[in-house]
């Protein structure tokens, strides 16, 4: 700061910018103040909570019965994920176990709407750094899974698939082969992407040493998820705790870790998030082998009328970390309290640590690394 | 008075004080009739091919295959009129147009088209790119804004260090010509691949590489946009522009590429030569429309294919930082032209 003697006025050697909430190369609802001493960023505050939706409060609203609908605005782009971890409250609530038939068709499903999550995160972050072709070879491939979800459900990002008890459908003629003809094509294509992302030296050479995640910020924020693991943290719920169709990979578990990583910046959150559906690939493969044995399908338990009291913590392993939602029941027709802790919010809040001493170029590109989506942040 | 003018003079049997008329037709009929629709037709090609590379539909909604597609698109931008222009802005976006597009005749296009050639021709492209930089930077600086600011800097901070691999690209094809007239950089190129610089000393390829990156730094191009960047948060001139402006803005752009891919042809690919035998019987015979059109349209052929290969080779790089381009000039761009510099005329003292 410099003071000027002669009319006492403060001057400053920062830029003051303000961003958004809603500016054209910023999709999400975000307000950024940001403080740059040239290129360079000295510090940043952001404002959220512009596309908040009430949707917590609407629980409280609607009969238990039609709560899924509402289950699955929680992560648009994955809402299976939001619908699951409602499910399996109300299922320990009610005390009912699932048939493995079930259990299977939901974790395929989970798995495929995990690669579709990290394939929509992953083409934002190259369409930010500029390399549009990877961008269309990746929507490209999440076509074949919501294509895959429109046969399955009628829908295409599988919206309320997912019932209480059961699943909607059992799966349609042919939805098998087709399946492992895509997990064929996704695993043939990942290679494609590493060679025009990974091997280049510019993109590479941009990301490598910017956006470090330390793990003072990681345990400060509890983060968890890709940023997270991409950093050496391992705590990944379908292998610590494994619950629903994760139980019946107890005999695998141990192959499908993912290890050797140990700093999360940019660049290994974009591997990381690769090889997590290298991952996601392996498992449904285990399911596809296992579904065929079972054929007995739960009814849903929609038919009930009165929720028993109780309340209910869940978590499990989203597409973005650890996400829990805690329900309240006092025995209504209506839940009295649903809350979601989502993991987007502890990323976003460690967003401006990342920021600082980074270049304004690079704004984007770390905010597209962390995959945050403001829909799961403003609920 | 210059050759080409002589020769349209004497086809149509002119008076011989008609020289400046000729010289302003011929300049308005390359624009309007050949670099125009080039443009156009290079538009669909680029997209079409692009979309093929990235597996999606490219573009087939105006006229016939597309072609009206890039006209589609000027129209509905010049529609678009800023609510507030200044003078100053008004000089900006069409005085810099206008003077820029003056360069048209001097450009390599062919013996019946090449109305102006000195012993600095060679340099031509530099002369343009810096004056498109300097119209860029004065863009951004009267924005008031800090993304217009930061865009300015990084335009200028470009310019500057892609500047001097370019001018030795330039120099090293000069000194193997000995001279930097199109005549004397064109002639001793014949149309056969073998007679193109390029191939007679291999060390031109490090020259070549150099020139078209440094042309893409210098003129802010894919890959090395960060100035131009669109949102406001990247920091770019072309954030505030629309409309219009951006029409002229993206005009200009497309013709100093065009420029530039045109030169690297000359200096590099043999330029406008066709077969030495076919020239000498057109000349002969007084058919300069044929002559004309054959020596435009090979140069066009060997743009078009340079211009798409440098397209498909930036939409599968990411975008550098300001920073990485500076780094990527002075590591590797300035060894490089120096290596062919050095190599190129070794070699050809070797050879003789």
């Amino acid at each position: 700061m410099i003071k000027d003697k002669k009319e006492g006025v403060l001057y400053s050697d920062y830029y003051d910018w303000n961003m958004g909430p809603y500016q054209s190369n910023m999709p999400v609802p975000l307000q950024l103040h940001i403080r740059s001493d040239g290129e360079i960023i000295h510090s940043v505050r952001y404002n959220r909570g512009y596309a908040y939706r009430g949707t917590e409060y609407l629980f409280e609203i609607f009969r238990w019965q039609q709560s899924i609908v509402l289950g699955s605005q929680i992560i648009p782009e994955a809402p299976l994920f939001s619908e699951w971890a409602l499910c399996l409250a109300v299922e320990r609530l009610f005390k009912i176990e699932l048939s493995p038939k079930v259990e299977c068709i939901r974790g395929i499903l989970l798995e495929l709407s995990r690669i579709s999550y990290h394939l929509k995160t992953l083409s934002q972050f190259c369409f930010t750094m500029g390399i549009e072709t990877v961008f269309h070879f990746m929507m490209r491939e999440r076509e074949l899974i919501l294509n895959l979800f429109e046969l399955m459900s009628g829908h295409r990002f599988g919206k309320a698939f997912f019932q209480f008890g059961g699943v909607l459908d059992d799966l349609s003629a042919g939805v098998i082969d087709r399946a492992d003809k895509v997990c064929d094509r996704l695993l043939s294509r990942f290679k494609e992407y590493e060679g025009l992302s990974i091997e280049n030296r510019t993109f590479t050479h941009r990301l490598e040493k910017m956006g470090l995640l330390t793990d003072a910020l990681i345990h400060r924020y509890q983060i968890t998820g890709p940023n997270a693991k991409a950093g050496g943290f391992s705590e990944d719920l379908r292998f610590i705790q494994p619950q629903g169709p994760y139980q019946l990979l107890a005999s695998e578990l141990c192959e499908l870790k993912i290890s050797g990583y140990y700093q999360s910046n940019p660049l290994t959150r974009f591997k990381y998030r690769i090889e997590e559906m290298r991952q996601s690939i392996r498992m449904i493969r285990v399911f596809l082998e296992e579904l065929p044995q079972y054929s007995y399908l739960d009814q849903t338990i929609v038919s009930e009328n009165l929720l028993p009291e109780g309340e209910q913590w869940v978590s499990v392993e989203s597409p973005q970390g650890h996400m829990d939602v805690h329900l309240v029941s006092e025995g209504g027709k209506k839940f009295s309290r649903v809350f979601y802790h989502m993991p987007a919010v502890a990323s976003l809040a460690a967003y401006p640590h990342l920021l600082k001493q980074s270049y304004v170029e690079d704004c984007n590109v770390i905010f597209y690394s962390l995959g945050v989506e403001m829909s799961e942040v403003d609920r | 008075m210059n050759p080409a003018t002589y020769y349209w003079i004497d086809y149509f049997n002119l008076p011989s004080n008609s020289e400046w008329w000729v010289s302003f037709l011929l300049v308005v009929f390359i624009y309007l009739f050949l670099i125009l629709p080039f443009g156009n037709f290079m538009g669909v090609i680029e997209r079409k091919f692009i979309s093929r590379l990235e597996a999606r539909v490219g573009p087939e909604f105006s006229g016939w295959m597309g072609l009206g597609q890039a006209f589609a698109d000027l129209v509905k931008l010049i529609q678009k009129v800023p609510r507030k222009e200044s003078f100053s802005e008004m000089i900006l976006f069409t005085l810099f147009f206008m003077i820029l597009i003056g360069s048209v005749a001097a450009l390599p296009l062919g013996t019946m088209l090449n109305l102006f050639d000195s012993e600095l021709s060679g340099f031509i492209p530099l002369v343009s790119c810096l004056h498109l930089a300097f119209g860029s930077v004065m863009i951004g600086f009267s924005q008031k804004s800090i993304s217009g600011l930061m865009g300015g800097l990084r335009i200028a901070v470009q310019t500057i260090t892609g500047l001097v691999p370019a001018l030795i690209a330039i120099l090293t094809v000069g000194a193997l010509s000995g001279g930097f007239s199109w005549n004397a950089l064109i002639s001793n190129q014949g149309f056969g691949p073998w007679s193109w610089n390029l191939v007679k000393n291999p060390f031109l390829f490090f020259s070549v590489f150099s020139f078209l990156i440094s042309g893409l730094i210098l003129q802010s191009g894919p890959i090395f946009q960060s100035p131009l960047a669109m949102g406001d948060l990247y920091g770019g001139i072309t954030a505030k522009l629309y409309g219009r402006r951006l029409g002229y803005f993206r005009m200009t752009r497309f013709y100093l590429w065009f420029l530039w891919c045109v030169v690297t042809v000359a200096l590099f690919l043999g330029g406008y030569q066709i077969p030495v035998y076919l020239k000498t019987h057109l000349m002969e015979s007084h058919s300069y429309i044929i002559l004309m059109f054959l020596e435009v349209g090979t140069v066009f052929v060997k743009t078009l294919f340079l211009m798409l290969l440098l397209k498909g080779f930036t939409r599968i790089q990411s975008n550098a930082r300001i920073n990485q381009t500076t780094t990527l000039v002075w590591k590797v761009l300035l060894p490089f032209s120096f290596v062919g510099f050095i190599g190129a005329l070794l070699f050809k003292g070797g050879l003789a």
